[in-house]
Parts: structure tokens; C-alpha cells; sequence
């Protein structure tokens, strides 16, 4: 079985979701090659027969481009798989190699269960696997499911990828930095919040120091909003914002249901609270009773050494 | 020795013919207003005007009130008096005097004597407003010491002084007086003039009495005493339902829905406008305006009245006005943050003495705004489409909403043989805080042997919400489902925990004939004690007890004695009363949609009350209404009072139960 | 101009959900219907597009489903589509998105729409495939989670929104595809008399069977609830070995942390 796994470069910069794709084509036992718009500087430290087009001239972003040479590396290799990322990138040129190809596409696979992939479905509350027919397929894989165990140390064999095409309609204008706003907890992968349990304003820097430690945002509830002791820009819940972050961590917050009714759709609420019985324990995927201000230096602690 | 007619004659034709055009005119802005039904059941109608209107009920509910009633009456008889004076101006000798002596020396004292009393009532009004004025007599587009209140009072005293010197002159020229005690007195001071200054000065007084009487009548419908005109007709044309239950609207195409312009309030919203006095009370309780909100009923209806008379000349063309109803253009226009603050408490409504309904109003534009505009704090985007998809303000899948109940075994209401319908509500579903006071209302229903049961994930949320900030359409299809289901069902009894389930279901889906025995839990555990099915073993101690009076159980539905009735039988004492209660109650902040708004303008409704609180040290705040109890809570804990408990009367009544 | 906008019908995400009886989908009965919420930011943006135009390009708006599917395009109309199409297939969760894709083709490729609008996702499958599929097979341009747009002369410059944050834009020349991301616009709240209007415009229905040419190139071949996360876990005692079980956890259970 052979995958032909499209790596990603940004801004010059190869990125580490590569190696997840590696880490999963092992998992579902496939000789890799793959294939890459970039600069030679930024190559993955794999193993493996490295189609490599050159960024300069085919462009970082220009997937009518980028989509006719990963149909030559696949015209070159002929995979069984085609296996992208589920980011930004994979969106674009994914479903448009399969429309390509006329074969179907398995996007944000999360696991192998014989020989099926798994994939979420209706916000994480439902899983069903999905069997591409028979032959070629694409796949997209969700980032972060798969680790690449160990630092990546091979040396790509390189093959210059070239096609006759060197323009497209589609133009490619320039990166926005992300905006530097205050918070954005709407788009936050991790948020952590503080409530009326950390007891006064300057305690509030305590649990910013988690959010930094996690590498998340400071979210917090209604009264600590009100107590003057974030802006509002960082409150959760039916006044504030609704959140859905992949992790939520309660600090001190018993679970109001105006605060709830903000957060409930994290994919994990982890709640640390004094009270065992407060209501946030009704949401929490796991509750740690503890008191924040102790835990929490604790906490940032291991996250640094980790 | 009385004046020329000749010349009174003209001008007191010029005078009521201007009268009547300026009311007309008024009248005529009136009739721009869309038709709505006040005339039915006359007999309660007139029952009305007898206590509010003549009775001066509203009015005298406050100390000062009762210069009010004096004056007001004064006023009556002396129309008598001066209707005397009129027509013996016109056709001289044609008046009370031909009139046995039996009848017109009473009256000569009864008109002496009001007169004295009406002079005393406007040198005590004036005193007030000049040395005593309470904050509420002005605001930001008027002061207590307005020229105009200050002329009318002027006028006032300068008619009795008149009429006094007139009767003093007279007396002294011809004698008499014996029942005139004031008139007689001051005649005395002029004994020894010449009977031609007498003569003078019956004719000056005379004449100042007449002009002034008659400017005073021009005044009138071009000031805001047109409510001398007014509020009578006012009280009779009230609202006989409850007045904070908002008229149905029509879901048709080309329709307009909710209020953008003056022409689309009803004819009665507008005489509403014309019948304000701006005494301020409404002013003085409303919970927005205490806490520094834009919000201020009274110039809700100036607003209007304003704009009314602005745009006016082109509405009587059938043209459009200039000025826009809502917007920020300042007086004539409601701002849009002063229409979504307002909390629907009912405050205003309860205290206007001449029974101006401003809730209605505030709703109607708030129709416009949400369903014609989509223009709304940003807030209720969410709350709505909660409400439209999950039937719940918070958006938690419907499939929870009998879960609370699934440790007491199975809870259906089944039709044909449970009693009750326990219509839970969104918050005594979901809420964490407000399940405590569900099951505590269960586990009383079971100690009395009440049979109940509940409708679990097809009960949805009653619409209070929603109707209040004006989302009528979905208020309509909530009704309609809920409706359907109670009548499917065959539900005949509904007890339910929340006020607003409460009045909704009683009062609002009347409008979509829904009559079934409604109970809010206060009404139906104090039957239940009253009947002995519920004897409590030994008082549950609660401490310092206060009790806050919910809006939409006390003021919207005037239960005040039962949930008050429920507290002192599970701790054996009456409870004790916030400074502001009952009828004068403050609200929590969380009525009219507000529970889901944010508070960022002025302080917090809800610290307020708190702080009202806190000065009688209680230990315990007994609440009716789930929302009071978060808003309490809520606001204890920013005080760091979180030592005071706040309990569901029920929460009270099963802890004395367990005992 | 002429816009299409394509949108789903989605559960409810907040309910719960059962595996139906074949154990190959989840039990439709008993579940509140919505638009998916990024085809609402797609209509959202095609009436902005049409209102920027003074209101000459017709919007048609299409859905795939049972009949349930005509109450999201009354909402679509609502909110200031010209006229919607019922593209009619009470099974349409048994097609794949390689099926879905080839249906709107085959409606949309005589029509000449200059632009079309999906949502980058759907909220149950979440696949992010049908909208690139449709411009790959009409042979259109494409740009995928917008969450910036701009139309002048004849293109779109639109902002994609990539991971940690950064935007990237580029520029499109109509004919295009474009999905829409959260962050987009705002979608309108429909007002009453438009909802009104929504009731006398153009509902087209089409049975899917006339426009499917294509068999499915995956399926689904069991569906099932996940795993219990944690579910109430509780973690008690000392604070070192609580924040080692902790941070054990979320490295097990989430993605987020390396």
C-alpha cells in the first residue's frame, strides 16, 4: 500500500503537521512518499522520496496550481492514498484533487479501526467510520490526533516536480498577522476562566498565568466581569460570549447556568473548584477539587517543564 | 351694580369658541390614533371614574395626595360657583340667586369656605414646589418650578382672591353675608370706604375674575393641565384586563408590525399622552430610572405627546411626520437604549393616578424594532434563536428538561387523571439553583397528596420573555404550541413555580382562549395550608425574615397575601416587608426580557435592591420568582453579603416540612 | 449577476443524539432542524453582495433533503434570497459529498451563476468537501473559509482564514466558488415583513433522482457514539499528583496538548 502525503509549507516554514501525516501512514502501514510546495531549506526529515515544486515559482498558496502538481507526484507515484492535513490547506486542495481524481475523500480522520477511518461527526457527540471504494482515496487527517513519536531525522530523496502551467487566475495577495486584539475567545483552542472563586482582582493574574502556561485565553464569568476585575471582551456566557473551544478549563466558577449555557459545547471542561457538589461538576468532564490559587502554581509549573 | 354684558357677552363667546377649537385640534391628533375598544362593559367602566377619578384612589395613596383631593374637589363645586358667576356675567339676575333662600345660603357657604380651602391647597403646593420639591416633580425637559406649574397655581389663587374681594365688596355695599364666614371677614377691613371704591372694586374683581377664569379655561388644553379635561375620561376608558398584558397583533403581508410613528399607537395611547399631569410618580419608582438608565416612563408619554403635536399638522393631512418616534433626536423622540431598559415591572402603571398605560408603549416600539428592523441589543440574537429552536432561553436540548425529575420515579402528567399540570418553566428545568425550589415544590405536592405530574421534554417555555421584548411572532407560536398541547391534553389545573409562567399562562393566553385555573405555588401551598392537607411539625427557622415581592406575582397579579401567608405558616411569623413593597415593590432587574440583557448604563437594579435590603440586616430573603432569586443572589455575592440566604417561599415551606 | 447560495439542513447540534436502527446514521425522528450555520453566513453574504449591487443580481438558494428542508429555505428567502430550490431526496444522508457535489452540478451547469456561496462545512458531517468539489467540477475558482469579502470589478478579494490566526488573501476573478467561515458577517435577523414576502416567492422542487448521475465514492459503514471522554471524573487530594493525573488526562483525551 502506497500514500503520497502532501505537506505543507507557510511562509517559507515547513510545518509540523508533516510529520503527523508520517505518524499516521504508519498506523495504517504505507510506504510514504511525498510531496511538497516549498523551499528546499524547509524540507521534512523523513525518509522518503520528496517530490518538491519549487514556492517561488508555483506560489505558497495557489491551489489550481498546487493541485495540478500534486496530480503529477500522484501520476509519478500512484498512491493508493492521497493524505492531506485537516487545515486550511488540505480544505482548499483536497476535495478538489478527489473531484479531480472522480474518487472519494474521508476528511478529518481521527483513527484506523480495521482498516476503516474514523471520523467525528455532529460536534464530537457521534463517531462513524467510512470506507472509501475500492482503489484510490483521499484522505484528510485531524491535526493533532496522530503523534510522530520521537525527533524526525531522515533525508528526503528530492525529485523536482515541474508542470507545463505557471499561472492561474487565482492570485495570492499577502498574510495577515493575526490580529493582536485583547482576547479572542471565539476562536481560542484553549480557554481559561476565572471565577467569583479566586476571590479578588489580583488573584485574577494568577489564573492569566495558567491561560499563558496552557497556551490558551483568559476567559471568566459574569461577576468577575462586573467586579471590574477583567473587560468584558473576556466574559463567557449568555451575555458575554459563547465559546467551543477543544479544552475549557473553570477556575473558581460554580457553574451558573448563564455561564454554562456559554461554554457547554468545549470539547473538554475540566473544572477546579473548592465545592465538590457545584453545578459546574454537572458539565466537567473532570473536576478537580482543589483551591485554584493553590493548584494553579502548581499546574503552570509542569506545563513549563513539559 | 354687575358689569356690562354687553361687553362680557363678546368676550365670553371669543373665549369658548377658542376653547373648543383648541380642543378639537387636540382631539382631532387624537383621532390619528388607530381604533382600539374602550367602550365596552360601561357599567365597570363608570364603576372606575367613581373610585379613581372622583374617589381620587391613586391619588390619595400618597401623603400628598390628599392637597390633591381637596383641590380637585374644590374645583368641582367651585365649577358650580363659577358657572353662577358666568351666567349672571350674561344675563344679569339669571343665576343661583333666583333660587329659594333654603338652597342658595348653603351654598354661598359651601362656596366661601372651598374657596379658603383651594387657597390653603395652592399655597401649600406652591410652598412644596418651591421649598420641598420632592426630586421626582422634575427631570431632565421640565422642573418642579416650571413657569407653567407656577402660572397655573397663580391663577388658581388669583380666581379665590378674586372671588373673595368681589363677595367682600359686595357685602360691604349692600350687607349680607351671614353664610359667607371668609368673605364677611375680609369685608370688614373695608368698612369705612367710599361705596364708589366699593363699587370699583367689585368691578375690578369681578373683571380679573372673569378674565382669569377664562384664559385659565384657553390654558387648559394647551398645557399639560389639560388633564383637568382629561383624566376623567381617561379613567374611564382604562384598560379592564390587566393592562401589562401587550394587545395580540395579526401576522399578515403588508402590514405594519409594532410602533415606528405616533399615528400607529392607538387612538387611547395618544389621549394617554394628554391625560399626563406630570405628577412624576412613575418617575419615582421606576427601577431604570433610580439606577441612572435612560429610561423614564414619564417622558415616554411627553415623548409622544410631543411628537404628536409635531408632527400633527401633517398626520391630520394623512401626510407622514418629520420627526421620527424612536430614534436619538431628543424630546419627541424614545431612544432605543430607554425602550430596552425598561424592565416591565409595572411600577408606572400601578402608581399613575389617572391610569396611563406606558408598558404597552414601551412594547409596541420594541415590535417595531425587533420585527420590523432586527435592531436589538446584540444579546438577544442568541436568546431568540434559543427560543426558536430549543424553546429555551439558554439553548439546552429540550430532551433535559424532565430530567430533574427522573429520581422521582415517573412524573407524567396523564390526562383524565392527574390533577395538575405542574408547568415547571425554563428556569425550574435548567436552572441548578432554581431545580432546588422544583423539587421542593414536588416533594410539598406529595405531603399534601396532591395529584400532579409534568409534561418532561414537551412542555416549552411559556414566551414571557420573548413577548416583553417584543418579539411577538415567536411569543405567537410559542402560545399557539403551548395552547394546543394544555387543551390535547385536557389540562384543567396548572400550578406552575416561576411568576412569569404564572402570569403569562393566566393572563396572556387568555388572548388565545386558554381559561383553566392557573396557580402560581405561593396561591396553591396557602390553600393547601388554609385547608389543613398541609400541617407543618415544627417552624422552620429562617432567622430575619424579609420577603421581596415578585412583579409579575404581586404587582401583574396582585398576590401579595399568599406567598407572605405560606412564609408565616412554615416559620410562624409574618415576614418582614423591604421599605419598598408590595404595590411600591422594586424590581430584581430581570423582568421584560432584562434577565438577558446586559446592565452597562448606571448602577445595577439588582444592587440596589440588595442594598435595600441590607439595611434591615436580615438573614434570610424569601423570594417567589427564580429569576428575583438569581438577580438576589447575584447581587448579595457582589456585596459580600453572602452570609444572607435568599430562599423560594416552597424552599421555606418543605425545609419545615422535613422537620 | 446571478448567486447561488447552497445550504443544509442540520440537527440541532445540542441534542441528543441516538444511532438508528441500521446502525448506519443517527435517528432522524424527534430532532429540531436548522440551517447550518455556516450557510447562513453564505446567505448573509450573498444578500450583502446583492445589496451592494443595488439589488440587480438574483439569489436562488438550494437545498438537497425531505421536505423538512423547505422550512431552512423559507428562512433563506426570509433573509433576501430571490427564489429557492428543493432539490427533493427524503435519503439525502445516505449520499456521500462526491453525490451531494454532483447534484448541484448537474442542477447548476447550464445556469451560469456567476458566483456561488456554501458554508465551509457542514455542522454534522463536517466534511469541507462539497463546496471545492462543485468548483472543481463546473471548473470555477475557488477560495475556501472566508472570513473576509470584497467584490469589485468582476472579482473577489477574499480573506481565508488559516491556523493560530493568520489571514491570507486573495484575489478571484468571477466565476467562483466561495465558503463561508465563522467570523464572516452576521447573519440577519429576518424581519417580519420580510418573512412575510418569503411566503409569495418561487419554491422550485426537483426530485434528486433527475440530477444524481454519480454512485457514492465512500459510505458510512457504522455509526456509534464516541467513547465516554472522562465523564465525571473527580480528582481529589494532593495537588502534585492531581496536576500530573490532570495533565495525563488532557494529554490522552484532547488534541491540544503536546
Amino acid at each position: 500500500m502506497k500514500a503520497l502525503l502532501v505537506c505543507e509549507q507557510r511562509e517559507g516554514k515547513l510545518l509540523e503537521t508533516s510529520y503527523e501525516l508520517a505518524a499516521f501512514a504508519e498506523r495504517l502501514g504505507a510506504e510514504i512518499s511525498l510531496v511538497l510546495v516549498g523551499n528546499e531549506s524547509q524540507t521534512p526529515k523523513l525518509d522518503a522520496k520528496l517530490y518538491l515544486a519549487d514556492a517561488a515559482k508555483y506560489g505558497e498558496y495557489n491551489p489550481p496550481l498546487h493541485k495540478h502538481l500534486v496530480l503529477e507526484a500522484i501520476l509519478r507515484e500512484n498512491p493508493d492514498y492521497i493524505i492531506f492535513t485537516h487545515s486550511s490547506y488540505g480544505w482548499d486542495l483536497a476535495p478538489r484533487v478527489a473531484a479531480a481524481l472522480r474518487v472519494g475523500q474521508v476528511s478529518e480522520v481521527v483513527n484506523i479501526i480495521d482498516g476503516k477511518f474514523e471520523v467525528s461527526l455532529c460536534n464530537g457527540k457521534l463517531r462513524r467510520t467510512v470506507a472509501p471504494k475500492a482503489g484510490r482515496a483521499v484522505l484528510t487527517v485531524q491535526a493533532g490526533a496522530f503523534n510522530f513519536a520521537g525527533t524526525p531525522s531522515g533525508t528526503p530523496q528530492v525529485d523536482r516536480l515541474e508542470i507545463a502551467q505557471d499561472s492561474s487566475p487565482v492570485t495570492f495577495v499577502g498574510y495577515e498577522p493575526a490580529e493582536k486584539k485583547d482576547v479572542d475567545l471565539g476562536r481560542a483552542e484553549i480557554i481559561v476562566s476565572a471565577g467569583r472563586g479566586v476571590g479578588k482582582k489580583e488573584n485574577v493574574a494568577v489564573i492569566a498565568e495558567l491561560a499563558k502556561a496552557f497556551g490558551g485565553e483568559l476567559g471568566a464569568s459574569r461577576p468577575v466581569v462586573d467586579a471590574g476585575w477583567v473587560s468584558h471582551s473576556h466574559q463567557v456566557g449568555t451575555t458575554g460570549q459563547t465559546v467551543s473551544p477543544k479544552l475549557y478549563v473553570a477556575c473558581g466558577i460554580s457553574g451558573a447556568i448563564q455561564h454554562l449555557a456559554g461554554m457547554k459545547k468545549s470539547d473538554f471542561i475540566v473544572a477546579i473548584n473548592k465545592d465538590k457538589d457545584a453545578p459546574i461538576g454537572e458539565a466537567a468532564d473532570v473536576m478537580v477539587v482543589a483551591d485554584i490559587l493553590q493548584l494553579a502554581p502548581v499546574l503552570v509549573e509542569k506545563l513549563r517543564a513539559a | 351694580m354687575l358689569p356690562d354684558h354687553h361687553y362680557f357677552l363678546p368676550l365670553f363667546l371669543l373665549s369658548v369658541l377658542t376653547f373648543c377649537y383648541s380642543c378639537y385640534q387636540r382631539l382631532q391628533l387624537v383621532a390619528v390614533g388607530a381604533s382600539e375598544e374602550r367602550c365596552d362593559r360601561p357599567g365597570e367602566r363608570l364603576a372606575g371614574v367613581i373610585s379613581y377619578a372622583f374617589g381620587q384612589k391613586r391619588v390619595l395613596s400618597r401623603p400628598f395626595g390628599l392637597n390633591h383631593f381637596v383641590l380637585f374637589w374644590a374645583f368641582l363645586l367651585l365649577l358650580l360657583a363659577n358657572v353662577d358667576f358666568l351666567l349672571q356675567g350674561l344675563v344679569p339676575g339669571f343665576g343661583l340667586e333666583a333660587l329659594p333662600a333654603a338652597v342658595v345660603k348653603p351654598l354661598d357657604f359651601l362656596f366661601d369656605a372651598v374657596s379658603l380651602l383651594a387657597l390653603v391647597c395652592v399655597a401649600v403646593a406652591l410652598v412644596r414646589r418651591v421649598l420641598f420639591a420632592p426630586s421626582y416633580l422634575g427631570n431632565d425637559y421640565t422642573k418642579a418650578c416650571s413657569g407653567e406649574a407656577l402660572l397655573i397655581l397663580g391663577l388658581i389663587a388669583t380666581l379665590m382672591v378674586a372671588f373673595f374681594l368681589m363677595n367682600a365688596a359686595r357685602i360691604a355695599l349692600t350687607g349680607g353675608g351671614g353664610f359667607q364666614p371668609v368673605s364677611a371677614a375680609i369685608s370688614r377691613l373695608l368698612a369705612g370706604s367710599r361705596p364708589t371704591a366699593l363699587a370699583t372694586l367689585f368691578q375690578a374683581a369681578w373683571w380679573v375674575h372673569a378674565v382669569v377664569l377664562l384664559l385659565f379655561m384657553n390654558l387648559l388644553p394647551r398645557s399639560k393641565h389639560m388633564h383637568i379635561l382629561t383624566a376623567i375620561p381617561n379613567c374611564f376608558f382604562r384598560s379592564l384586563d390587566r393592562p401589562s398584558v401587550e394587545p395580540r397583533e395579526v401576522f399578515e403581508r403588508g402590514r405594519r408590525f409594532g410602533v415606528s410613528a405616533v399615528e400607529q399607537f392607538s387612538w387611547k395611547d395618544l389621549f394617554d399622552s394628554f391625560s399626563c399631569t406630570e405628577c412624576g410618580r412613575c418617575q419615582d419608582l421606576c427601577p431604570a430610572h433610580n439606577t441612572g438608565k435612560p429610561l423614564n416612563p414619564r417622558r415616554i408619554i411627553h415623548d409622544i405627546k410631543v411628537n404628536l403635536l409635531q408632527n400633527g399638522p401633517a398626520l391630520k393631512q394623512g401626510g407622514e411626520g418629520d420627526l421620527p418616534l424612536i430614534g436619538a433626536q431628543g424630546e419627541g423622540t424614545c431612544s432605543e437604549e430607554a425602550l430596552w431598559s425598561c424592565t416591565t415591572c409595572g411600577a408606572c402603571l400601578a402608581v399613575c393616578p389617572v391610569l396611563i398605560e406606558h408598558l404597552p408603549k414601551i412594547v409596541k416600539m420594541r415590535r417595531h424594532l425587533v420585527q420590523e428592523k432586527g435592531r436589538f441589543p446584540e444579546e438577544l440574537l442568541n436568546l431568540f434563536e434559543n427560543m426558536e429552536q430549543r424553546s429555551n432561553p439558554w439553548g439546552i436540548a429540550p430532551s433535559e428538561r424532565g430530567k430533574w425529575a427522573s429520581l422521582l420515579g415517573e412524573r407524567s402528567f396523564k390526562p383524565g387523571e392527574t390533577e395538575y399540570l405542574f408547568f415547571v418553566g425554563c428556569a425550574g428545568s435548567f436552572d441548578s439553583r432554581a431545580k432546588q425550589i422544583t423539587v421542593a415544590l414536588a416533594s410539598i405536592l406529595d405531603a399534601a397528596g396532591v395529584s400532579w405530574g409534568i409534561l418532561g421534554k414537551d412542555e416549552i417555555c411559556c414566551g414571557d420573555s420573548v413577548r416583553r421584548l417584543g418579539n411577538e411572532y415567536v411569543f405567537d407560536k410559542m402560545a399557539r404550541g403551548n395552547v394546543q398541547l394544555f387543551q390535547e391534553k385536557g389540562v384543567k389545573r396548572i400550578v406552575t413555580q416561576c411568576p412569569h409562567c404564572f402570569s403569562t399562562l393566566k393572563n396572556d393566553y387568555r388572548q388565545y382562549g386558554l381559561e383553566l385555573e392557573v396557580l402560581h405555588h405561593s396561591e396553591l401551598i396557602a390553600q393547601l395550608v388554609s385547608q389543613g392537607k398541609l400541617t407543618v411539625p415544627k417552624h422552620a427557622v429562617m432567622g430575619k425574615l424579609l420577603f421581596h415581592d415578585s412583579c409579575y406575582l404581586g404587582r401583574h397579579n396582585d398576590t401579595f397575601a399568599a406567598p407572605r401567608a405560606v412564609v408565616e405558616a412554615a416559620t410562624g411569623q409574618a415576614p418582614g416587608d423591604f421599605e419598598r413593597s408590595r404595590e411600591n415593590a422594586f424590581c430584581c432587574g430581570a423582568g421584560g426580557g432584562r434577565m438577558w440583557l446586559e446592565e452597562l448604563t448606571g448602577s445595577r437594579i439588582n444592587h440596589e435592591r440588595v442594598d435595600e435590603a441590607l439595611k434591615q440586616k436580615p438573614d434570610t430573603i424569601c423570594v417567589s420568582c427564580p429569576y428575583c432569586m438569581t438577580m438576589l443572589e447575584d447581587g448579595l455575592k457582589d456585596r459580600g453579603a453572602e452570609q444572607v440566604r435568599v430562599k423560594d417561599i416552597a424552599e421555606v415551606m418543605a425545609e419545615a416540612l422535613k422537620r | 449577476m446571478n448567486i447561488l447560495v447552497c445550504i443544509k439542513q442540520v440537527p440541532d447540534m445540542e441534542s441528543r443524539f441516538k444511532v438508528n436502527g441500521t446502525g448506519d446514521w443517527y435517528d432522524e425522528g424527534d430532532l429540531a432542524y436548522r440551517i447550518n450555520e455556516y450557510d447562513e453566513y453564505a446567505i448573509e453574504q450573498a444578500v450583502q453582495l446583492k445589496e451592494q449591487l443595488g439589488n440587480q443580481p438574483e439569489i436562488t438558494v438550494l437545498s438537497i433533503g425531505a421536505d423538512r428542508v423547505a422550512d431552512a429555505l423559507k428562512k433563506a428567502l426570509a433573509m433576501g434570497a430571490d427564489k429557492a430550490v428543493h432539490i427533493q431526496d427524503p435519503d439525502s444522508c445516505k449520499k456521500d459529498p462526491w453525490q451531494i457535489a454532483d447534484i448541484i452540478v448537474s442542477f447548476a451547469r447550464d445556469k451560469n451563476f456567476d458566483i456561488i456561496f456554501t458554508g465551509m462545512q457542514s455542522q454534522d458531517r463536517g466534511s469541507a468537501q462539497v463546496g471545492v468539489m462543485v468548483g472543481e467540477l463546473l471548473d470555477l475558482n475557488c477560495a475556501t473559509t472566508l472570513v473576509g469579502f470584497e467584490y469589485q470589478d468582476g472579482a473577489v478579494t477574499a480573506k481565508r482564514e488559516l491556523e493560530g490566526g493568520v489571514k491570507s488573501v486573495v484575489k478571484l476573478p468571477l466565476p467562483a466558488v466561495v465558503t463561508c467561515q465563522l467570523g464572516l458577517n452576521v447573519p440577519r435577523y429576518p424581519t417580519l415583513p420580510n418573512i412575510m414576502k418569503a411566503k409569495k416567492k418561487e419554491l422550485l422542487g426537483i426530485p434528486a433522482s433527475t440530477l444524481l448521475k454519480e454512485q457514492p465514492a465512500a459510505t458510512t459503514e457504522k455509526l456509534y457514539p464516541p467513547v465516554k471522554s472522562g465523564g465525571g471524573i473527580v480528582l481529589e487530594g494532593d495537588l502534585g499528583e492531581m496536576a500530573d493525573r490532570l495533565l495525563g488526562i488532557l494529554k490522552e483525551k484532547t488534541t491540544v496538548m503536546k
